[in-house]
């Protein structure tokens, strides 16, 4: 029991055997089904909606345009530029424009084949390069969402001619969630309360959302988070249009309504990573030290700014690196373009930055004629040391030790000279090994500051059983396990005593959007906050009980230790009960707080987890197809509170990342659509795919988290493309710099070095 | 059009009625109420909805109601043996190979689809029997590993 031990996952014996109740489970009597009717082209003017025929449908109950929201006709995320339904343009290619409700799916399907639509069809801007400053006006004058810059040193250095430098540009796709579960949602009326189930990440979002949308009272919208089937960043705004979309039909219709997007509405119209471009720029003297770097980061927004905002601050922040550089100069900016609107994945604006900075390390060290991981073990980030907005490192850097156990395991060294001779007699199977090192900003940071908080409740009742809360959720990543396990710990009982309730916004606290590895650090701080209420009461109730002065009071292997006594837990509670103490509490933790100045300096984030990685790959010349063979992952999570789970997130955070470095490969039409729809043409890790693993945990605690826990599961992934290009380029010498590595593009970069 | 089927449904009889256009998924989550299968892509791709069907793990998206007239069938709630978890499930709840859980039961499934013919499969085995099955959680090598304990204690 308790923290530190891999107990097993508290949901999953629910999960193996089927009983788990995801949205797409949820039947209710009277229940409606809504689809939605979406824009068919890129970019337009609606000239005529024609329901009439569509209305008529058998079956159907309702439909709902722009003319039916009783509120705002915004989905709020950042900024309220993101229409709900549209009125009068069309940006992206399934833009929603009408909800049906109807009793079955077929008759909504019937409907919208009947809807007509007038459109003038205006010429789209697709390139995401040519969108600055382009003649066809997005957002503002210049099609620039947003922008930041970070200036830390002094650039000047630059001019110093005994530096080497190298300059390159890299390109990265779009990446799709690809959760296992879709959207979806139901909404029903219950206590003259509109109640959402959905699966989500931010339940609050949701309740803010639907609260504008709907023109309600806050406290009369209920959202309760379903059992989510994966998540990844793929469910944190976006859940804010698809329950919106259910709960203006069950809002006016008054009946329960289901929405459940398949696959292609769901790939085709939903958030995805950023496609990016970053130029980089690497200064180096010659024994290798970093003096200096310049980037400039450009990612396309899509269509409404939703996330980007937040997703660009992370990107660029990270874009130098875990190196001590002193002179940064690095821009990012962040432009419309009539596609989907790109939102939070797993790494959150960061994979595209850090493929360009551990691209370019390997480029400085073949000029130097230096190894890949001993030119970055010489600028790896020391306690005491500045990142690149000026933050010292006051705590919790484990860079180092990942960093040499992730080389010390992975038997770097050793390999790299092995593979060297395997290649020089192998014909067209050529090995390599290849080496990331990452660093990541826990939490929210200064662009999420308003955001940043955990509250937390419990009550013990009188048989010594616990109930806690908290309001970040448990989309698969085991949340409601380790937080279990931090409760359990501090009361010196057994898990099986815990329940961590499930985030309704009814009944428990807002505590932001379970994203950005925050769900652990928040859960512990606003569960113990509230226990440890419940222990100073419980404190001054013992001193009184047993006419004493206590100085601690510990609570161990179900016994409460004070002065000379020893009492059970199940005991002492219930004393406690018999006295009508007060058992329950609610607390709120504010986090550390964070800052980001006009030149990008300041305490960007309160802490950061730390990581590095080694992938073997065997690249066949001849058709330049890539095998990963073997994974090592080291990171720095402060405190694995459960560390079977930690190695769950490790190996399969890492697939993904290798997932988007090799082969997957969103296509984007002509006309705006994504061309790769579905499972078979965007093509995931499968079980044949993934490597061996050796995930290794490093624990460098952070003095403020719980238990030394600080957040981490983003990071497995966004060092991974750049490790598997770099093995490329080791086995094959062909320098991919543009992910994903298909076997056209190793082909060639094997030619163009040729 | 209405369709008259009989199957056996994890050792149950069934003699339903249904429209003769529903997915045999359809009969499973809505007519029998077996929610424990589930839908990830309704076009066979992600295996999320994998059941046994007359001993083989199929798609039960791409199977036409009718087509189960017949048949014997077995879904994740037919795994439990009197309450309690069968050897394969206790291992993917032990060897942490559940992480969302929407994959899980179409996983098992496969899973058992293979170790009914196969009792002691090899990791390439293992791999090709759920290559099917997508699962964008866990990195696989926990689900591998799960089945491949329940076919060494099978020996």
């Amino acid at each position: 029991m308790g923290v530190g031990k891999s107990i097993i996952r508290l949901d999953s014996v629910e999960k193996v055997t089927g009983k788990t109740l995801y949205v797409e489970d949820i039947k209710m009597s009277n229940m409606l089904y809504a689809k939605v009717f979406r824009s068919p082209v890129a970019y337009g003017k609606i000239k005529n909606l024609d329901l009439e025929l569509a209305k008529k449908v058998p079956g159907v109950k309702g439909i709902f345009t722009y003319k039916d929201v009783p509120g705002k006709n915004i989905i709020h995320v950042i900024y309220d530029d993101q229409i709900f339904l549209a009125s009068d343009f069309v940006k992206y290619p399934g833009q929603p424009i009408a909800v049906i409700a109807a009793n079955s799916e077929e008759a909504c399907k019937e409907a919208i084949k009947k809807i007509k639509l007038e459109i003038e069809e205006l010429e789209p801007l697709l390139d995401f390069e040519k969108s600055k400053n382009n003649s066809i006006k997005l957002y503002g004058d210049d099609n620039i969402f947003c922008k930041y810059h970070i200036d830390h040193g002094n650039m000047d250095i630059i001019n110093d001619s005994d530096l080497i430098s190298i300059s390159d540009s890299y390109y990265t796709q779009h990446q799709e969630h690809a959760y296992i579960e879709p959207q979806g949602a139901v909404v029903y009326w219950e206590d003259n309360t509109l109640t959402i189930r959905g699966s989500m990440q931010a339940p609050f979002y949701v309740q803010q959302a639907v609260t504008e949308v709907l023109n309600m009272k806050k406290s009369r919208v209920r959202v309760i988070q379903q059992m989510t089937g994966g998540a990844f960043g793929g469910k944190e705004d976006v859940p804010n249009i698809v329950c919106s979309q259910a709960a203006i039909c069950a809002y006016h219709l008054r009946q329960p309504v289901k929405i459940i997007y398949n696959r292609e509405e769901d790939m085709q119209t939903m958030s995805k990573r950023h496609p990016a471009r970053t130029d980089i720029t690497l200064w180096a003297d010659k024994t290798g030290k970093f003096v200096a770097v310049k980037g400039y980061y450009l990612e396309n927004a899509g269509a409404f700014a939703t996330l980007t905002p937040a997703v660009l601050y992370r990107g660029t922040i990270h874009l130098s690196g875990p190196y001590n550089i002193e002179n940064v100069d690095v821009i990012g900016e962040a432009v419309a373009t009539n596609t989907a609107p790109n939102g939070a994945y797993r790494g959150f604006g960061s994979p595209q930055t850090i493929f360009a900075m551990e691209s370019i390390i390997d480029q400085m060290a073949e000029k130097l004629n230096m190894d890949p991981a001993d030119i970055r073990q010489k600028n790896l980030l020391k306690l005491g040391d500045r990142t690149c907005t000026n933050q010292v490192l006051e705590d919790s850097v484990g860079l180092l030790e990942a960093f040499d156990k992730c080389i010390d395991e992975s038997d770097y060294y050793n390999k790299i000279k092995e593979f060297k001779e395997y290649n020089n007699v192998s014909d067209n199977i050529k090995k390599g090994i290849g080496v990331s090192a990452v660093y990541y900003g826990v939490g929210l940071g200064d662009a999420g500051k308003h955001m940043s908080r955990a509250a937390g409740t419990a009550k013990i009742d009188g048989d010594g059983s616990v109930t806690v809360s908290v309001g970040v959720v448990d989309m698969g990543q085991g949340m409601r396990t380790v937080a279990a396990q931090m409760a359990a710990e501090f009361l010196g009982i057994l898990e099986d005593n815990i329940v961590v309730s499930q985030v309704d916004t009814s009944r428990v606290l807002d505590s932001g959007p379970t994203v950005a590895s925050r769900g652990t650090i928040t859960a512990g701080w606003g569960i113990l906050k509230a226990l440890n209420k419940i222990k100073k009461r419980i404190h001054k109730f013992l001193e009184e009980k047993f006419n004493e002065k206590f100085e601690d009071i510990h609570y161990k292997d179900g016994k409460v230790l004070f002065g000379n006594h020893e009492e059970s837990y199940f005991d002492v509670i219930k004393w406690a009960t018999d006295k009508k103490l007060t058992l329950h509490a609610a607390a709120l933790h504010i986090p550390p707080e964070c800052s980001f100045d006009e030149h990008g300096q300041g305490d960007a984030y309160y802490t950061y987890a730390w990581g590095a990685n080694v992938v073997e790959t065997e690249v066949n010349t001849r058709t330049g197809e890539v095998k990963i063979i073997k994974a090592t992952c080291a990171h720095d999570v402060g405190k694995a509170v459960n560390p079977r789970e930690v190695k769950g997130q490790i190996m399969g955070g890492s697939l993904q990342g290798l997932g988007y470095g090799l082969m997957e490969n969103m296509q984007v039409s002509s006309q705006g659509k994504f061309l790769t729809n579905n499972f078979s043409t965007y093509t995931i890790p499968t079980a044949c795919d993934y490597p061996e693993w050796n995930p290794i945990i490093v624990e460098e605690k952070y003095p403020k988290g719980p238990y030394g826990a600080k957040g981490f599961a983003e990071q497995p992934l966004m060092g991974m493309a750049p490790a598997l290009t770099n093995s490329i380029y080791n086995a094959c010498g062909g320098r991919i710099k543009n992910i994903p590595a298909i076997p056209e593009r190793v082909l060639e970069s094997i030619r163009g070095k040729e | 059009m209405i369709i008259h089927i009989k199957f056996k449904v994890n050792g149950v009889d069934y003699d339903i009625k249904t429209e003769n256009n529903k997915r045999l998924l359809d009969v499973l989550r809505d007519d029998l109420r077996l929610t424990g299968t589930k839908e990830g892509c309704g076009i066979g791709e992600c295996g999320a909805c994998t059941i046994i069907m007359d001993g083989e793990a199929v798609n039960s998206c791409m199977v036409l109601a009718g087509r189960a007239n017949n048949t014997e069938i077995m879904t994740v709630e037919g795994l439990e043996k009197d309450g309690e978890l069968s050897t394969l499930q206790d291992n993917f709840v032990k060897m942490g190979a559940v992480q969302c859980g929407f994959c899980t039961p179409g996983m098992l499934m496969s899973a058992k689809a293979l170790l009914m013919k196969n009792p002691d499969p090899t990791v390439e085995e293992i791999k090709e029997a759920i290559a099917g099955n997508l699962c964008r959680c866990t990195g696989y090598t926990q689900i591998v590993e799960a089945i491949k304990k329940t076919g060494e204690e099978n020996r």
